[in-house]
């Protein structure tokens, strides 16, 4: 193992050109102060839900206001998310060529890129809200769907927060 | 002016320093998150069955909960994925350091890092 991460360690360095590179999105500090917000907000709403909903108080108890707001800000972040520059895909093949030579597993499937992890998480903390947002209007929150919304919905926006804030580098 | 002879034996020690103090930062913060996730994960297979079990779940949620379960599963790698490329860049930045460095020390220059 040691030889191994030596020869790998001077093999990259000599074939990298000695140049320094980037092959994550710049940290963005709104998206990571945004999304710690919003997790907030989310959280809230969640308490308030407490274990179980009644539909004929979705708009008068604020639940619609809440789903609507912590939607909305989820939305925001993902287009701002997008709008960063993407790393540049041959760095990344290079270093997947490297990685393929000394046997390891590839850094991802999609050498374009064009999947930002912390953005598919945050889009799929909102379908998950919507969804429940639906069901919360349509029938009220009950039993275990209360957990499973509540525990899909942070579990994605757990996803994107520690992406965001590891890009802090 | 002449700098000192560049031992490669030396600095291949320098790069796998470099790498090894990178990389164990990162992993523990990686494991840290992968276990949370795993666990999370797995618990809203619980969930999902408690749901459809209590009737809670029904035709409305059921393919949507089913569905995301394979989401959330997909979500977590991609994330880990993307995690994994910061981690590569560091361990790439930091060998690159490195290497200006002794090339700077063997040549007595002060060569700026492209």
């Amino acid at each position: 193992m040691r030889f191994s991460l030596r020869a790998c360690a001077v093999a990259i360095a000599l074939m990298l050109g000695g140049c320094m590179a980037q092959l994550a999105p710049a940290y963005d500090q709104t998206i990571d102060t945004g999304l710690a917000s919003t997790n907030t907000s989310m959280q809230t709403l969640f308490v308030q839900i407490g274990t179980g909903s009644d539909a004929a108080t979705y708009a008068s108890q604020g639940r619609e206001a809440a789903y609507v707001q912590v939607i909305g800000a989820l939305k925001a972040l993902e287009v701002q998310a997008q709008a960063r520059p993407l790393p540049p895909a041959d760095l990344l093949t290079t270093v997947n060529d490297l990685l393929a030579q000394q046997g390891k597993p590839q850094l991802t499937a999609d050498p374009n890129f064009s999947d930002y992890p912390s953005v598919r998480a945050m889009h799929d903390a909102e379908v998950t809200l919507i969804a429940m947002q639906t069901e919360d209007a349509r029938a009220g929150l009950h039993g275990m769907a209360v957990n499973a919304f509540e525990n899909q919905a942070t579990t994605y926006l757990s996803q994107a927060i520690t992406y965001e804030n590891f890009l802090n580098r | 002016m002449p700098g000192n002879p560049l031992n490669v034996a030396v600095l291949a020690q320098n790069l796998e320093a470099a790498a090894s103090g990178t990389i164990n930062a990162d992993v523990s913060q990686l494991r840290g998150f992968s276990r949370e996730q795993l666990q999370a994960i797995a618990q809203q297979a619980a969930y999902v069955a408690g749901g459809i079990a209590d009737g809670s779940i029904g035709d409305t949620t059921r393919d949507f909960f089913l569905n995301s379960l394979e989401e959330m599963a997909r979500s977590f790698a991609n994330t880990l994925a993307g995690l994994m490329a910061v981690v590569v860049e560091q361990v790439w930045n930091a060998l690159v350091k490195t290497l200006w460095s002794a090339i700077n020390d063997a040549t007595g220059l002060a060569l700026k890092i492209p």
